[in-house]
């Protein structure tokens, strides 16, 4: 009988008698009734998925090769089946004489005789049915110079049997491969979708914020050595072994503004192996030199590597490639990583998020905030006046609300607390479910007001380094006044005049320079420095430019980091948030969102 | 897959606001009340709860709106940057403050509660000067906010921070915020304004001014820092507006050795903030806002009882007399967010704004006086009610009010 056969072993039962019921019938073989076919759901066992089978046919215990099956149907006396060939009609007394041969049985003439193959022999305990030759599907051929007329060759067909139901046919495939072989091809694509997603909304805007390399300019101090070979050495915060200092910077516009100022330049220091962060703020006034381009305000040297230095490959490369070598060279801080922001980025993402309700602790009143938005005058101005209680506030009063720091007497105190309230509420929007559909807004909200050299895994471990970190313990300098005095700057500018005593001994041990520690804040006789070009340190979270297949490479490492640590950072995405909150609130408390 | 289809559009009305008369908190009687040309639309309860007597005023995207008994809304002005309206208690007039934030000010106006031009009573409007020998410019600039009208419907109590040029010449005048003034809608402001109550320094100074019904005392908030210049002391104040003024001999300052004569209606406990206080119609109750913690807020009712401010300095007994009924504050309600409570002209209801479903609304809690005590409870059978479903247009920084 054609048709799939199928491994089993035949149970013992009793002829006739059929096996226990079933236990469920549902799917396909559901119409199976189980008196029919003595099935069970026990005889299915996982995971060899080989059936035993209450046999389908009941077979009479045969010892005499030569005695011809009783086939399953019954059959009166003389009835013929209509399968039996022509040969003659046994004579009754034959049939009951197993002594007695069938002419058609007879030997063989002696010549070219072809010996019957034996048949097989059957046994209750033991039916096998094997694939592509039912039992006794071979004919059973005459024997050559038999005289009598040649009986027509028997053709011995199998019994017949029930109409084979589903489930019985012959499987090329195993089930339990088929159902693998499926569930592997599902994943490959999904995988393949969310590849592809991610390459179409996310993978270009992240490569436009990551891996951005500052151009090299200046002859650095000695720093670290690249230590991409020794991460993750000791500890387990995955940054790395080695001290790394990060210059952050803030502009009031993104990169398509002309020449924009950097009025935020504070250097995070962070000590792996002691857990150790400093952070030391260096006002936007801090009368320096800037190499290359003589004794301007910090902020200055970010618009004038923008403008005037041409040895990296985009202005914004050369801006922040001044600003570094302007650090290096004046206080001898080796810079090992930057994290550039605009300060527009942070009320595109809050906009976007759809504003933060908060509770105003106090009115605030503030008649010089800097006004430095959207404005052709970078050194502005303007007037606050926000009222206490509920309200809900959109980006731009946002970001009013966490940096104004005139409206009390507390200082830093007062913006920390500001800045908790405002991220946490955000904290709260951006957790909701819905986000997920927000997260390619999102993305293009950063793209353009977010930039560092840091590759995307990296900015994971740092923010999730700063989520865990107690922003209480961060040692905290400024240097206002008395590490600085205002002054009337030769240029007519209102500026901060550097007060070196005071300033060494508190970066020799912030960033543990020892006589490293520099104040080399005066330009030289001609007013100017030369860059000399070398290479500055790198970290251990430096990267190029990122291709699509970098990407892919880092992207079950970037799944790994977020699970690590717990937080639902789908493509990286929350952890540059976190870095745009965390530099334009000049806190830790930014990486909480 | 129609049906399917079918049901899950109409499961979704509420959401995609097809047909919808359903409120942010679920509830099936808010009409819409289409209000501008550009469709601004609120939702406005009309079920049996939500009744309410007289005109309602508060702001939407900055526009003066005000709101009837009989669910009709219109808006009131256009264009303009509007808050805290409050109308005269002879029901002519109507002054509101006008935000320049581009230019760094704000305007007191007044103008008829029928319509018609707006005056200006106070500007604010002023430029950035240099201030040697600061590098930082100093700003000639003046804010204006929440006025108030006193009982003759023509003085005005104000907030504002044009004297902080005057006070404490040699501190940053930058920190010394906007105090309480008074004038009258004929003089010339602010020359003729009269200093009511003084600020403290660095804090945002004094918020929430109004009259108390049938006595010559002014209400309002006082921000401070405790004396170790960290923690907020945030209290309501009781005062005469006339003493200041009147009593120059006294050496009334503000600023960093604040001397004034107000009295205070509930402590002087670091981080412990009451506010947004509101007198009854009969001048006997106070309604106001209490920060529970950092995820609740209060409304509270208290007694204020009379004769507080006789004095040229609170005494010790006044100031204890003025303190005890503050124990005895009736909880009304508490939630996330609750502020800026107005009383009805009845005093048998108090609307204040809450915050729900990520927006701020307007809700009416219905009151009951114990005849014995004079204390305030929520009526029995009553549960506080959404007036309005504003989808996050309604202005939860600017003061409502409530006329009858």
């Amino acid at each position: 009988m054609p048709g799939e056969w199928l491994t089993m072993q035949r149970e013992a039962a009793p002829a006739g008698e059929a096996s226990e019921q079933p236990r469920s019938r549902t799917g396909l073989l559901s119409s199976w009734k189980a008196s029919d076919e003595g099935l069970s759901l026990s005889d299915f066992d996982a995971p060899t998925a080989q059936m035993r089978v209450a046999p389908v046919v009941t077979h009479e215990r045969i010892t005499d090769p030569n005695q011809r099956p009783t086939p399953v149907q019954s059959l009166a006396s003389g009835q013929v089946l209509p399968y039996v060939s022509g040969a003659r009609p046994l004579a009754p007394e034959w049939a009951s004489t197993p002594e007695q041969e069938s002419p058609s049985l007879q030997p063989l003439a002696p010549f070219n005789v072809q010996p019957f193959p034996k048949p097989p022999v059957w046994s209750p305990e033991s039916v096998s049915y094997q694939s592509g030759t039912p039992p006794m599907a071979q004919p059973m051929m005459q024997p050559m110079g038999f005289y009598a007329a040649p009986p027509r060759p028997i053709v011995q067909t199998p019994a017949p049997q029930r109409p084979k139901k589903l489930g019985s046919r012959k499987r090329r495939f195993p089930l339990w491969a088929r159902v693998v072989v499926s569930v592997l091809g599902v994943l490959l694509i999904l995988g393949g979708v969310g590849i592809g997603y991610y390459q179409v909304t996310f993978a270009n805007h992240i490569n436009n914020i990551t891996g951005q390399k500052p151009a090299d300019l200046p002859t650095p101090p000695k720093g670290p050595e690249d230590t991409t070979s020794q991460q993750n050495k000791m500890g387990g915060n995955g940054l790395g072994s080695q001290r790394i200092n990060i210059l952050l910077l803030g502009s009031d516009n993104d990169e398509k503004f002309f020449a924009p100022l950097a009025q935020t330049d504070i250097i995070v220091t962070i000590d792996p192996t002691t857990n150790y962060v400093g952070m030391l703020s260096i006002p936007r006034d801090l009368w320096l030199n800037v190499p290359g381009q003589g004794q301007h305000k910090l902020d200055e040297a970010f618009a004038y590597g923008w403008q005037y230095v041409h040895q990296g490959p985009t202005p914004f490369s050369n801006a922040v490639g001044l600003s570094i070598a302007t650090i290096q060279q004046d206080f001898g801080i080796p810079i090992t990583h930057y994290a550039w922001v605009g300060l527009n980025g942070f009320i595109k993402v809050i906009d976007t998020a759809g504003g933060v309700d908060i509770d105003a602790i106090h009115p605030m009143t503030d008649d010089i905030y800097p006004n430095d938005i959207n404005t052709s005058d970078p050194y502005g101005y303007k007037r606050l006046y926000i009222a206490p209680g509920p309200q809900h506030m959109d980006g731009l009063h946002a970001l009013e609300y966490v940096r104004t720091r005139h409206s009390d007497l507390v200082g830093d105190f007062g913006r920390s607390a500001r800045q908790q309230q405002v991220l946490s509420q955000l904290k709260t929007k951006l957790a909701t479910p819905g986000i997920i559909n927000q997260l390619p807004e999102l993305t293009k909200d950063l793209d353009g007001y977010v930039k560092t050299d840091m590759d995307l895994p990296g900015i994971i471990n740092l923010m999730a380094f700063a989520r865990n970190f107690d922003p209480n313990k961060v040692d905290r300098v400024v240097l206002s006044p008395p590490y600085s005095t205002p002054f009337t700057a030769p240029n007519g500018a209102d500026a901060f005049k550097p007060v070196c005593n005071l300033i060494l001994p508190q970066i020799a041990k912030m960033f543990a320079l020892g006589n490293n520690a520099l104040c080399n804040v005066q330009a030289d006789a001609t007013g100017t420095s030369s860059l000399a070009s070398s290479t500055r340190p790198s970290g251990p979270m430096t990267a190029q430019a990122m291709d699509p297949l970098q990407t892919l490479d880092q992207m079950p490492q970037m799944s790994t980091e977020s699970l690590q640590w717990g937080k639902r950072d789908l493509f990286g995405v929350h952890s540059l948030l976190d870095l745009l909150f965390f530099v334009a609130c000049e806190s830790f408390y930014g990486a909480e969102v | 897959m129609f049906c399917l289809l079918a049901v899950l559009a109409l499961s979704m009305q509420s959401c995609l606001g097809i047909g919808s008369n359903i409120g942010s908190n679920g509830s099936t009687n808010f009409k819409q009340a289409t209000t501008t040309s550009n469709g601004t639309s609120i939702g406005v309860n009309t079920s049996d709860q939500a009744i309410f007597k007289g005109k309602i005023y508060f702001t939407l995207d900055r526009n003066l709106y005000v709101l009837d008994g009989n669910r009709n809304i219109k808006q009131l002005t256009h264009g303009m940057d509007v808050r805290d309206p409050a109308v005269s208690p002879d029901g002519k007039l109507i002054a509101f403050i006008v935000r320049h934030d581009d230019k760094n000010y704000s305007d007191l106006v007044y103008m008829s509660t029928s319509g018609g031009p707006v005056k200006i009573l106070c500007t604010g409007a002023g430029r950035y000067i240099n201030n040697p020998p600061y590098p930082a410019p100093k700003s000639t600039a003046a804010w204006y906010a929440q006025p108030a009208w006193a009982p003759d419907s023509t003085h005005l109590l104000f907030l504002s921070d044009f004297q902080k040029d005057k006070w404490d010449p040699g501190v940053d005048a930058f920190l010394l915020d906007l105090m309480v003034f008074s004038i009258s809608i004929h003089d010339s402001c602010p020359s003729q304004a009269r200093n009511v109550a003084f600020a403290s320094y660095g804090d945002g100074g004094d918020r929430d001014p109004s009259y108390r019904p049938h006595h010559n005392e002014v209400v309002y908030t006082h921000f401070a820092y405790d004396s170790s210049q960290t923690k907020q002391v945030i209290q309501i104040l009781l005062t005469n507006p006339d003493t200041i003024s009147t009593h120059p001999q006294m050496g009334y300052k503000p600023g960093v050795y604040e001397f004034d004569p107000a009295v205070a209606l509930t402590p002087a406990t670091p981080d412990l903030t009451n506010m947004e206080p509101t007198f009854s119609p009969d001048g006997n109750s106070l309604a106001y806002i209490r920060r529970q913690d950092a995820t609740h807020m209060a409304l509270y009712i208290m007694r204020v009882p009379d004769g507080l401010t006789n004095g040229l300095k609170p005494t010790p007994d006044i100031a204890q007399k003025a303190l005890a009924p503050y124990q005895q504050s009736s909880l009304i309600l508490t939630s996330l967010y609750v502020s800026q409570p107005i009383w009805s002209p009845d005093g048998k209801q108090i609307a204040y704004l809450n915050y729900t479903n990520n927006v701020f609304n307007i809700w009416l809690v219905n009151l009951s006086v114990n005849a014995k005590t004079g204390l305030y409870t929520m009526s029995n059978n009553s549960t506080p009610v959404q007036l309005t479903d504003a989808g996050g247009h309604l202005n939860a920084d600017s003061r409502p009010f409530w006329t009858p």
